[in-house]
């Protein structure tokens, strides 16, 4: 079965399921004409799909959620000099206590409040602090009392506060059929409260009634300042995901629009939450008639609130947990606790009280009270019967006014009136349009945001591991950028949607090219989108420019840019992305030298850093930097003692030093270091027996060990070292015979053996240690044909073979090895079709089985060989124009190109004018190849070896140049210069 | 690999998971696999007569270790139970081949991860026959897969499958309707 046929098989079942079980048959019939083998499937399923549960309704685990039912933390017994009597209740953050101090006498009874989740979240600690600094600031009989407050030893921060035994004001109100009237002074303490919060520059913003208790005696407590907010604090200093933290913490109901659309908080807010407290003591009823709670935030933007006294009206159903229904509120239950009578509370309402709640609840804040004091006066005047503010500010108010004013001038004031009216329809008609129009683009715009997330991850995700889907992957990658694209236009006032674009483009590049990864070995491509992410993240930088996380990550896109340079060979470019990353870290480090991770990354980049200065031959700085990510290592390490991850990094950080040492020419002090890792890694491998890890990162530092020994000539020591980590290795893989991972290491290390032992001159111990590596790595790759892996070590041993034989002065088996290698390579390249490395071994294999062919005497075959390299090597460098190992591959092919031409010039003994011309085709050759070398040198890629060879194919040249010419004036030709 | 700065890391993952940073999850499973291994280790090593150790108790311990209880909330969980609902499948699938294995006189002396663990024997056939069932589901449709992965080896409930691979409830359901149905045919065509 095709997934594509499986999605036409689900597609009839669901359809098939959403009719009455009799019709079933009928339609599956008239879908499966002429496939019967579509219908079978789809009845098979609607069979099984008959049974209630089947096993796999019984999952073999247990569900997740119950294991934590029982697990919740227990509740601390004791807070400082506080004795915990009960849990009074707990939210998103923390938990509010019952407490009594153990040495009073009187054992006076407070309420503790404590931070339990997240309390290592800066914004979480920030807040608990700032709500002790506000209540020490209020003092106010309607304010709950801050009396103390403290950290637990082990550093949860509490604060104790005035113990309020009381119930919710809405409770409260019912339970004491409060009139109307009562209701509303009542209220109007609660305003006394929040304006005194005013007055000392406090925003509540958090006004429900959960959160203003009345007490037996009547009196009203306004608690949690949990996310109260100073006036005036500048939204600029908050970092990106603050707005969104405040959002999380709102409770819905109690929500103002400028909270919901992240607009400045500012004291309108607490009458816009005061208004609903009111609206719902008066009403029984919340301002929106809403379905779920979830509506209610879009219902509080484009609808407007039910007039009060119509929301008397309403009948509310409630779903009990059973799933059945019940009436919970009716018109005639609402005013049995208000007024009596639907009618009275009803008339009660209308009018004063109507546009009183109407004007707290404006949208605009601007059209609200524009204090406390004000909404408070206005319900003040009210009650003394005078005539409230809310209602000069309506339209019929004005009219009537001046209808009753002016007379004569009545059929004006009509006319503008009608203007006016008509005016306010049309834009309320068109604002509505642009509603629906805005909401539709906005959900088309989530949609495309979802789709290319999904190409990117999920997508790719599957993908990745199913061979041939190479095109697929493309072509998905393709989609993706142009939403992402198009999705960027729209981007540039949205910070989140900026960053999220940063985090895709980023995807898209290693999709594309990380090395480390999966790739489509698009590097141009990937490069590209990499530069995207970090033009993004650095202009985001602009506007936020101490934002850690943003920070963080462009240092990590320069180094996925050094990381991308480095395999095409540009050392410089990966030098500096690479030096960039470890300066953002380092400043990182410094303001925040604490952070472990932080620090951790900061090594990592020397680390690179390090690797790179090694390679390019500044041994010098390498070992310099090496030692300082080695102290930053041992600081870690001694702030906590013992750590095995930090002892770890330490010992990776000797075995690190001593290669760039044993680079730098000084093994004798590279042996020093790894010894010392050596003894931090069998210490902790003693003490964890069990990890596999510790004995590996042994063995590679044996390995580091026996390539430095066998740079002193030490054989038999290097054979020792390599010997003891090759014993690990095969200990490892037997303990783990399905990892993959654990055989490649043991080929691995058999294969740098064969090296050591190739270089120390013993060529049958070191054939035979290759071929126990290929064994290794054969096998690996019989057993998955999608291991990749596998088969680029079989093309790296099958070289090595060809090498070892050629060098032995047996042409004919290196031959044999070379052909083999092509072989593989050819495998390889067919299963990761767009890999440039796949298709770079396959050009060498191509140079190689050219040279032996010439050496052999097959002149036609060895020029056959290098056109096929050549080849190669040119679409590998159409494809990645300034990467420096194409451009060597194809110095190469001209190079053997110019010898198996000049080889047949020599033989040739044909007409005069066509050995001329061989003589020049090779010389051309040779003059492509010093091309090549010149733009190695612009591409600062030249190595040592390259320059000597670029001097023998001048030399080369010269001759090719002098056999051409000595034949046009007829002399005899020359010896040619070997190369 | 029970320190702080593991839990951190660990804990941080899971937020980055939520986020939507895919790699997230590759970060975390060796993360977990190694601590799985170290627990079901000491298990074997405390010599229990009786080790009935469920494969959820498993990683649920590895939980405990792994993540700061204190910074996490049911939606970071059902990530990390997402991660682990992999490893879950492997443990249980590869327990029951071994078992099965060892009745029939396989090696019995050998000491590995799988043997810590013991659920339901009599269904050990059935499941090694769903993990292979579920193989072909994966290149057909690799969600529901997913889904089924979660849901039967991972125990997590609609809404935490949900939160995992982030679609709605809704979806979770109609395709673990059809999913299942797939399933069985596929299984009783195997029988």
């Amino acid at each position: 079965m095709t997934p594509e046929r499986y999605q036409k098989v689900k597609t009839l079942f669901e359809k098939a399921l959403e009719l009455p079980s009799l019709h079933r048959p009928a339609f599956l019939a008239q879908m499966c004409i002429g496939d019967e083998e579509l219908r079978g499937q789809v009845e098979s399923m609607l069979q099984s799909d008959t049974e209630e549960t089947t096993f796999l309704d019984k999952s073999p685990v247990d569900p997740v959620s119950k294991l934590f039912e029982q697990r919740e933390p227990p509740p601390p017994t004791r807070l400082g000099p506080y004795e915990v009597i009960r849990e009074l209740g707990h939210g998103g953050m923390g938990a509010v206590y019952l407490a009594a101090r153990a040495d009073d006498q009187y054992r006076k009874q407070v309420a503790i409040k404590v931070v339990l989740r997240d309390r290592e979240n800066a914004n979480v600690l920030e807040r608990f602090r700032r709500e002790r600094q506000i209540l020490a600031n209020l003092d106010h009989p309607n304010i709950a009392l801050l009396l103390d407050g403290g950290a637990t030893p082990d550093g949860l921060p509490y604060l104790v506060m005035e113990y309020v035994e009381g119930r919710p004001i809405d409770e409260y109100c019912d339970a004491h059929s409060l009139t109307v009237s009562q209701r509303l002074e009542l209220f109007m303490t609660v305003c006394d409260a929040v304006q005194h919060a005013h007055q000392n520059l406090v925003i509540h913003r958090d006004l429900k009634p959960s959160n203003i208790l009345v007490k037996k005696d009547g009196a009203v407590k306004l608690l949690d300042f949990g996310i109260a907010k100073l006036v005036g604090s500048h939204p600029q200093t908050q970092s990106l995901d603050k707005t969104a933290t405040a959002l999380r913490l709102l409770t819905p109901e109690f929500a103002s629009p400028e909270q919901v659309k992240g607009d400045p908080v500012t004291t309108a807010t607490d009458v816009y939450q005061l208004g609903i407290v009111l609206y719902q003591l008066l009403t029984g009823h919340h301002p929106f008639a809403y379905k779920s709670r979830a509506a209610i935030l879009q219902m509080l933007l484009s609808d407007e609130p039910q007039r009060p006294s119509l929301a008397t009206t309403r009948v509310v159903e409630e779903d009990l947990p059973d799933g059945t229904h019940v009436v919970a509120r009716t018109p005639q239950t609402i005013s049995a606790t208000r007024e009596g009578t639907p009618r009275k509370l009803r008339q009660r309402l209308d009018g004063d009280l109507d546009a009183i709640l109407l004007m707290a609840l404006a949208k605009d804040p601007a059209k609200r009270y524009s204090s406390v004091e004000q909404f408070s006066a206005d319900i003040q005047r009210h009650l003394r019967d005078l005539p409230v503010h809310a209602r000069t500010h309506t339209l019929g108010y004005i009219a009537s006014k001046t209808f009753r004013r002016n007379k004569t001038g009545v059929v004006a004031a009509g006319l503008v009136l009608f203007t006016l009216i008509g005016g306010i329809a049309m834009s309320a008609r068109e604002a509505h349009i642009a509603r629906i129009e805005r909401a539709k683009a906005e959900r088309r715009f989530a949609e495309v945001r979802h789709v290319a997330n999904s190409f990117l991850f999920d997508v790719q995700d599957a993908l990745a591991p199913l061979a041939g889907t190479t095109p697929a992957r493309q072509l998905v990658v393709r989609k993706a950028m142009e939403y992402l694209d198009n999705l960027s236009k729209e981007a540039s006032d949205d910070p989140g949607l900026e960053k999220e674009l940063a985090t895709a483009y980023q995807r898209v590049g290693d999709l594309q090219g990380n090395p480390n990864v999966a790739n489509l070995g698009d590097t141009v491509g990937a490069l590209k989108n990499y530069r995207k992410a970090m033009q993004i993240r650095e202009d985001l930088l602009k506007t936020f420019p101490r934002d850690p996380g943003l920070r963080r990550d462009l240092a990590a896109s320069e180094e996925a840019v050094g990381d991308l340079l480095l395999t095409g060979g540009n050392l410089e470019g990966a030098l500096r992305g690479y030096q960039k990353s470890q300066a953002i870290r380092e400043e990182l480090v410094k303001e925040n030298p604490g952070s472990r991770p932080l620090r951790s990354l900061l090594v990592k980049s020397y680390q690179n850093v390090v690797g790179l200065l090694a390679t390019m031959g500044d041994t010098r700085r390498a070992v310099e930097l090496s030692r300082g990510a080695l102290k930053m290592c041992e600081d870690m390490l001694r702030e906590e003692p013992g750590n095995p991850e930090a002892r770890r990094n330490l010992a990776v950080a000797y075995n690190r030093l001593g290669f760039v040492l044993d680079h730098s020419g000084d093994s004798s002090a590279a042996m020093e270091n790894y010894r010392k890792a050596l003894a931090i890694l069998e210490k902790l491998s003693n003490e964890h027996p069990d990890s596999a890890q510790a004995r590996r990162e042994i063995s590679l530092v044996y390995e580091d060990m026996g390539a430095a020994q066998t740079g002193r000539g030490e054989i038999s020591q290097a054979t020792e070292s390599y010997r003891k980590a090759l014993e690990i290795r095969k200990e490892l893989a037997a303990a783990d015979p399905r990892n993959a991972q654990a055989a490649r290491d043991l080929g691995q290390v058999q294969m740098r053996m064969g090296d050591m032992l190739e270089r120390a001159n013993r060529r049958p111990a070191a054939l035979e240690s290759y071929r126990r590596a290929m064994d290794v790595f054969q096998s690996l790759a019989a057993k998955d044909p999608a291991n990749i892996l596998a088969r680029r070590d079989m093309a790296l041993v099958f070289e090595r073979l060809g090498n070892l034989q050629a060098g032995a002065g047996n042409p004919s088996a290196a031959l044999d090895h070379y052909r083999h290698l092509e072989q593989v390579a050819k495998d390889w390249a067919a299963r990761d079709a767009s890999n440039p490395l796949a298709t770079h071994t396959l050009g060498v294999a191509y140079l190689k089985v050219s040279d032996m062919l010439s050496r052999s005497g097959d002149r036609a075959g060895a020029l056959l060989n290098s056109e096929a390299a050549l080849k190669i090597f040119r679409s590998l460098l159409d494809r990645d124009q300034n990467n420096v190992e194409n451009q060597r591959g194809l110095a190469w092919a001209w190079i053997r190109k110019g010898e198996a031409t000049a080889t047949l010039a020599e033989a040739d003994r044909g007409p005069l004018q066509a050995r001329i011309q061989r003589w020049q085709d090779a010389g051309q050759c040779y003059r492509q190849s010093l091309t090549l070398f010149d733009r190695m040198a612009k591409n600062k890629g030249l190595r040592p070896a390259d320059s000597s060879l670029k001097q023998s194919v001048q030399s080369a040249l010269q001759q090719a140049e002098r056999e051409a010419k000595k034949l046009r004036e007829g002399g005899a030709p020359l010896e040619r210069a070997d190369l | 690999m029970s320190d702080q700065i593991s839990k951190h890391e660990v804990t941080q993952l899971l937020s980055d998971l939520q986020h939507g940073r895919a790699g997230a999850a590759n970060d975390l499973l060796p993360l977990v696999y190694n601590e799985l291994r170290r627990i079901a280790g000491a298990y074997m090593r405390r010599e229990r007569s009786n080790h009935t150790l469920q494969a959820t108790a498993l990683v649920h311990e590895a939980y405990l270790q792994l993540v700061d209880q204190t910074r996490v909330d049911w939606k970071n969980r059902a990530h990390f139970f997402g991660v682990a609902a992999q490893l879950m499948r492997r443990i249980l699938v590869e327990h029951a081949r071994a078992h099965h294995a060892q009745k029939r006189g396989g090696d019995a002396s050998r000491l590995s991860l799988e043997e810590a663990i013991n659920y339901f024997p009599q269904k050990e056939m059935t499941l090694v026959a769903l993990d292979d069932a579920l193989k072909q589901l994966e290149e057909l449709d690799p969600r529901q897969s997913r889904i089924v992965e979660l849901r039967f080896f991972g125990g997590l409930t609609t809404e935490e499958v949900a939160e995992v691979i982030g679609v709605s409830t809704a979806t979770v359901e109609r395709e673990w309707r059809s999913a299942r149905a797939w399933l069985h045919s596929q299984l009783a065509e195997i029988k």
